[in-house]
C-alpha cells in the first residue's frame, strides 16, 4: 500500500530535480542546436564548476558577492579557450563529424584527471549547504532542493529571457535556425559560436554549483551527469529548449518515483533505457522537430 | 585478393621483432606489459573495423570488451568450463551484444547514433556495478582460472590468438566484404544504390567488431585473473579509441603500432602516476586528430608517396576555405 503523502513528496522532489537536469541539459541543447557539436566534456565541467567555485570559497575566502560574478566570468572565459583551441580548427577546416566528439571526449577525460589530481578522489562537498526542511500537510522537503531549484528556475528564465528579448540571443537563435543565410544577413556566426560556446559553459557550472549541497562530487562523476544531461537533450529533442525542460521535469519525476520499485543503483539504468528507446523510435525527440542529420 | 604488399610484410616482421623482443630478455614484467600489448591490439584493430573501416563511430567498445571478460570469468566460476571454452563463448556472447549495439546503427546517424553507443554501453556498466548477486559488484570477480600458469607460455599464447585474430580480420578487409565496409563508410547512399545491402554489412561489421572484441576482453580477463566494471569504463573505450586513432584508422597495421606506441607510452609514463598518463593519452588523441587525422600510418603513406622523399605531411596543416556545410 502506497503511502499517499511519501507519493506526493517524491513527485515533488524529482520535478525539484528535474528543474535542475533541466539547467544541465540546455547547455548541451544549447551547443547542439546552435554549433552541431556533441559536447562529451559537458560532465567534466559540470563538476569542474562545484571544485573550483568551492576552492574559491574556502580556500580564497572571496565574498560571496564578488564570487559569484567572477565564476560565471571565469568560466565563459574558459569556454571562449576550449572552443578556440579545440573547436575552431576542425569547423574552419569543415570536418566538424566525429572530430569534435573525439576532442571533447578526450578533453573530459584531461578534466576529469586534472581534478583528480589537484582534488584528489574523495567525496567532495561544498561548503553551502543550507539546513532545514520546509514542511506542510505532512510533506517535508529539504530547504537545500528548493533553494537550489529556485535559483536553476530563475537561470532558466533569464536565459531564455536573453535568447527572446536580446540581439545577441536573436542571432544565435537566427544562426540555429539557418547558418548561411544568418552569415548573408551580417551576423558573424563565428562570434556567435564562441559566446554560445562560453554560454554553455556556464550553465554547466551553475549546474554543478546548486547540484554540490546535495550529493558529493568526486571527479569521476562527470560521465553520470553527462549521460544525465543527454537523457534530457534526446528525449526532449535535440536543440529543442522547451523540450528539454519539460524532458528534465519527466525524467527527475519518472527517477524519483522509481525508488517505490527497484532499488537504488539501477536507478540511473532508467533514464538510459528510456532514452534508448526514445532514440529508437523516435529520434527527433517528443517534441523535436525533424532535423538533418 | 592478391598476396601481400611488400609494404605489409615489412610491417609484419617490425611486429614480430618488437613482439620478440621481451622473450630475448625474459623479463617477467616485460612478457605480461607485451602481453596485454597483444590482447589490446586485438581490440583495437576489432574498433578499427568499426570505425576505420565502415564509419560507425562506437564510444562503447569498452563495454563489449567487459561483456566478453565477464561472460568468460562467470562461465568458468560457475560451471567449471574450461578457460578455452569460456574464451569462445564470451566471443559470441559479447558478438551477441554487438546486434544489440548495431540496432541503433540501423536508423541514426551522428551524434544520435554516438550518444546511444554511449548510453548502452553506461548502461551494461551499471548492470555490472549494481547486480552484486552475480558479478559482485564493483569488487568484481576473481580466483577463476588463469590461462595458462607459465608466463613465456601465456605470452605465447597471446601472441599466437592475436596473430589470428589479425589476420582473420586483415582477410576480412581484403575480402568483398571489406569492400562493402568501405563502401559504406564513403557513401552509405551510395553503397545502397550501388547494391550492397547496408543494414546485413552493417550489423555484419558490429557483428565481427564485437566478437574479436569479446574475444579480446575474455582473454585478457584470464589473462590478469580479475574483472572489474571499471573494464566498462568511458575512459577505457578512450585508451582503445587512442590506440587505433594515434596508430592510424582505417588499416590494419595502425592499431598494433598505435598500441605498441600508446602503451608504451603510458607503461613508461608511469613513474607520473596513474592520473598524468591518461591526461598525456588523451592530448595526443587530440593533437593527432586535428593535425594527422590518418595516424602512424599516413606518415608512411606521406613518405612513400612522395617524389624525392620530401614528406608532405604539412599539408594537413594548412587550413582550407570555409565550407558551409548544410
Amino acid at each position: 500500500m502506497l503511502d499517499i503523502t511519501l507519493l506526493i513528496q517524491q513527485i515533488i522532489n524529482g520535478l525539484l530535480l528535474g528543474c535542475l537536469y533541466g539547467l544541465m541539459g540546455l547547455g548541451l541543447a544549447l551547443i547542439f542546436g546552435v554549433m552541431r557539436v556533441v559536447n562529451f566534456a559537458h560532465g567534466a565541467m559540470i563538476v569542474m564548476g562545484v571544485y573550483i567555485l568551492s576552492t574559491l570559497y574556502i580556500w580564497f575566502n572571496i565574498p560571496i558577492i564578488l564570487l559569484i560574478p567572477l565564476y560565471l566570468f571565469m568560466f565563459f572565459i574558459l569556454g571562449l579557450i576550449i572552443n578556440k583551441c579545440l573547436l575552431e580548427y576542425p569547423r574552419l577546416r569543415g570536418s566538424e563529424g566525429d572530430t569534435s566528439l573525439i576532442i571533447t571526449y578526450a578533453l573530459s577525460i584531461i578534466l576529469e584527471s586534472t581534478m583528480l589530481s589537484i582534488w584528489g578522489a574523495y567525496p567532495f562537498s561544498s561548503g553551502f549547504r543550507i539546513e532545514g526542511t520546509l514542511s506542510f500537510f505532512g510533506i517535508s522537503i529539504g530547504l537545500q532542493r528548493v533553494t537550489s531549484s529556485v535559483i536553476a528556475i530563475f537561470g532558466i528564465i533569464i536565459l531564455f529571457l536573453f535568447l527572446k528579448l536580446s540581439m545577441i540571443g536573436k542571432a544565435i537563435r537566427a544562426v540555429s535556425q539557418n547558418a548561411p543565410l544568418a552569415w548573408t544577413l551580417g551576423i558573424n556566426a563565428h562570434r556567435i559560436y564562441k559566446i554560445t560556446f562560453g554560454l554553455s559553459v556556464v550553465l554547466a557550472a551553475v549546474a554543478g554549483w546548486l547540484l554540490a549541497p546535495m550529493y558529493a562530487m568526486t571527479p569521476y562523476q562527470g560521465a553520470y551527469y553527462l549521460t544525465k544531461s543527454f537523457a534530457v537533450v534526446i528525449i526532449g529533442g535535440m536543440g529543442n529548449l522547451i523540450g528539454t525542460i519539460l524532458a528534465a521535469l519527466l525524467l527527475g519525476t519518472v527517477e524519483s518515483l522509481s525508488v517505490f520499485v527497484i532499488k537504488g543503483g539501477f536507478r540511473d539504468v532508467i533514464g538510459l533505457l528510456l532514452m534508448i528507446v526514445i532514440l529508437f523510435f523516435k529520434h527527433e525527440g517528443l517534441l523535436g522537430k525533424e532535423v538533418r542529420v | 585478393m592478391g598476396a601481400p604488399k611488400i609494404r605489409n610484410i615489412i610491417f609484419f616482421i617490425i611486429n614480430i621483432v618488437i613482439f620478440i623482443f621481451p622473450i630475448l630478455y625474459m623479463n617477467d614484467y616485460l612478457l605480461r606489459i607485451f602481453g596485454i600489448m597483444a590482447i589490446y591490439s586485438i581490440i583495437a584493430v576489432s574498433w578499427d573495423i568499426l570505425y576505420g573501416f565502415t564509419g560507425q563511430l562506437s564510444f562503447g567498445h569498452a563495454a563489449l570488451m567487459g561483456i566478453g571478460a565477464y561472460t568468460s570469468a562467470l562461465l568458468n566460476l560457475n560451471f567449471g568450463l574450461s578457460v578455452w571454452l569460456c574464451i569462445i563463448a564470451g566471443g559470441f556472447f559479447s558478438a551477441f551484444i554487438g546486434l544489440v549495439f548495431a540496432l541503433p546503427a540501423l536508423r541514426l546517424r551522428g551524434p544520435y547514433f554516438v550518444v546511444s553507443t554511449i548510453a548502452i554501453s553506461e548502461t551494461f556498466r551499471l548492470i555490472a556495478n549494481n547486480w552484486v548477486e552475480v558479478t559482485n559488484g564493483p569488487y568484481g570477480l576473481y580466483r577463476f582460472s588463469p590461462l595458462l600458469n607459465d608466463s613465456l607460455q601465456c605470452y605465447l599464447l597471446c601472441l599466437c590468438i592475436m596473430a589470428i585474430c589479425v589476420l582473420f580480420a586483415y582477410y576480412i578487409i581484403k575480402s568483398r566484404i571489406g569492400l562493402a565496409f568501405q563502401t559504406i563508410r564513403e557513401d552509405e547512399v551510395l553503397a545502397s544504390a550501388c547494391g550492397i545491402n547496408t543494414t546485413f554489412f552493417k550489423v555484419l561489421a558490429f557483428f565481427i567488431s564485437a566478437f574479436l572484441a569479446g574475444l579480446g576482453g575474455a582473454l585478457y580477463a584470464h589473462y590478469v585473473v580479475i574483472v572489474t566494471p571499471t573494464i566498462m569504463a568511458s575512459a577505457n573505450s578512450c585508451l582503445i579509441m587512442a590506440m587505433t586513432l594515434v596508430g592510424g584508422k582505417g588499416t590494419i597495421i595502425g592499431p598494433i603500432i598505435g598500441t605498441i606506441v600508446l602503451y608504451s607510452l603510458i607503461e613508461s609514463l608511469r613513474f607520473l602516476g596513474v592520473v598524468y598518463n591518461l591526461v598525456i593519452t588523451s592530448i595526443i588523441i587530440i593533437l593527432i586528430i586535428l593535425f594527422f587525422s590518418g595516424g602512424i600510418a599516413q606518415l608512411f603513406e606521406a613518405i612513400k608517396s612522395t617524389p624525392h622523399l620530401k614528406i608532405n605531411i604539412f599539408n594537413n596543416l594548412k587550413i582550407k576555405k570555409i565550407k558551409n556545410t548544410h
